[in-house]
């Protein structure tokens, strides 16, 4: 799979003012720079995620620093409480200039 | 007699190696960081696969009120897996991952709160072999 | 004698102090499951994508013919190992796709990728919630399954294990810390192409067969050959009406 692609999972229901968890998985094969690629011998360069942002209509919601102890093909897990539907946006970097966006619409259930 | 004595050397060096790191990322001694019923560390205590432990942190105190969370991995190499801030609009301060064991070791999740303390909840992972292949 | 005192008090110590491991150790792989979402779906997305979008040398793509994102065949995977008319041949899901790609898509220079996995998670999991309805009614179908049914009970390699070794006859019992998969019960062709956690692969049931043959110390027989191809069958069948859930996810 193609190295910075990524899914995003929101419930399906999302209520305003209740906090909700959202999931993504992003495809990194996370290289710590240690390992020995065992057809060449050479060992491998470090090729890791290093920053995740979390951003709902251009204000920033969380943000995390990767490190090496992270899983390959990494899932993370956090919550996120809005009071309006609109546009969430998850930027991710690695230490080799790789730079990704994804964005994903929230609607709020209309109010009954 | 001589195995066991080398692993508690090992035990002490890899205590130390993480102690700086906490230190160095939280700005705190671990040993002033106390374990806290509000911060709740759920892993699974065997893992057949280092390579994939499922790590998830839930802070309950009001998110407005937690700066960030923290996870260490004593025994790895590189010790602190991850830091994640939070702002008002995470709603909670939870934190869900899939995380590498480079070995059996202590997982700490630590918490450091908006008004400068850091609380934590530490537990044991046993990694082992797997099945067949 | 002495050795074998504390041996037998330090494993005792062992299990007071952790328990029953096999059952601490199921709750690894229960704990992933619920975190409810895998790289194994990735490949589901990616395949989406491409069965929309990508094109063989052609410029068709696999909506051309089976619709938009996969509309005409959803539930082909559930019957698959399947005779397909126009490969005169009995065709499992990687085939299939292979046919496909190569025959209806003039793709040249054929790769076993991550692209080809793509397609054979996103096939698959059009089939999800469907129940597997394996049979064998084509005289070439009960040719495959028959040489399926003989593989799976054959004893060889130099461990002289066959498939119900394990996966039968000491189903259930422990091989280090993990339970064998018993067939009848778990029915392991519903969850193929899987993610297995255990070394971050997106596998389809074509490289668990030929993972076991490794593993049994026999070399591995090739992709897509009347081997695999026939355990697979018999996999299937044996795998009837369970409910296809994909990705799957196992260590």
């Amino acid at each position: 799979m193609e190295t910075g692609k990524a899914i995003i999972r929101i419930p399906g229901e999302i209520r305003k003012d209740v906090a909700f968890t959202i999931k993504f998985v992003i495809i990194h094969p996370m290289e710590t720079g240690t390992r020995k690629d065992a057809a060449s011998g050479k060992v491998v360069a470090a090729h890791h995620l290093t920053a995740i942002k979390l951003e709902f209509d251009g204000k920033p919601v969380a943000d995390m620093t990767i490190g090496t102890g992270v899983s390959s093909n990494p899932t993370f897990g956090t919550m996120l409480k809005v009071n309006k539907s609109g546009m969430l946006k998850l930027s991710y970097q690695d230490n080799q200039g790789g730079s990704w966006e994804k964005t994903q619409e929230i609607s709020i259930q209309a109010e009954k | 007699m001589l195995a066991l004595s080398g692993w508690s050397l090992f035990a002490k060096e890899s205590e130390d190696k993480v102690s700086g790191v906490i230190k160095t990322v939280t700005g705190k001694n671990p040993a002033d960081i106390k374990q806290d019923a509000r911060v709740s560390l759920n892993v699974p205590t065997i893992a057949e696969s280092g390579a994939n432990v499922p790590v998830k942190i839930t802070v309950n105190i009001p998110v407005k009120d937690v700066k960030s969370v923290h996870v260490f991995v004593d025994n790895n190499p590189t010790p602190h897996i991850m830091g994640i801030n939070f702002s008002e609009m995470s709603g909670e301060a939870y934190l869900e991952a899939r995380v590498r064991f480079a070995k059996s070791s202590a997982i700490r999740g630590v918490a450091i709160l908006n008004d400068g303390s850091a609380i934590m909840d530490q537990k044991e992972v046993k990694v082992t072999v797997g099945g067949c292949g | 004698m002495k050795k074998a005192v504390v041996a037998i008090t330090l494993t005792l110590f062992a299990t007071l102090l952790f328990g029953d491991a096999a059952e601490e150790v199921k709750k690894q792989k229960e704990q992933l499951e619920d975190i409810g979402i895998s790289p194994g779906d990735v490949a589901i997305d990616s395949g989406k994508e491409q069965f929309d979008k990508q094109k063989g040398a052609n410029g068709k793509t696999c909506s051309g013919c089976h619709g938009k994102g996969g509309g005409k065949i959803k539930t082909a995977f559930a019957a698959m190992p399947k005779y397909y008319n126009d490969a005169r041949a009995v065709l499992d899901l990687d085939m299939r796709i292979k046919y496909c790609l190569e025959k209806k898509m003039a793709v040249k220079n054929f790769k076993r990728d991550s692209s080809f996995i793509n397609y054979a998670f996103f096939v698959a999991s059009l089939a999800n919630g469907q129940k597997i309805r394996h049979t064998a009614l084509h005289a070439k179908e009960k040719q495959i399954l028959k040489k399926g049914k003989q593989l799976w009970y054959a004893r060889s390699g130099v461990l002289d294990l066959s498939c119900s070794s394990c996966h039968e006859t000491y189903g259930g019992k422990r091989i280090r810390l993990q339970e064998l998969m018993v067939l009848d019960t778990e029915k392991a062709g519903k969850r193929w192409p899987a993610y297995r956690f255990g070394t971050d692969a997106t596998w389809t049931l074509e490289d668990r067969i030929r993972a076991c043959y490794k593993q049994t110390r026999v070399p591995a027989p090739d992709y897509h050959s009347d081997t695999v191809l026939s355990l697979s069958a018999y996999i299937m069948s044996r795998s009837k009406d369970a409910v296809v859930a994909i990705p799957g996810l196992v260590r």
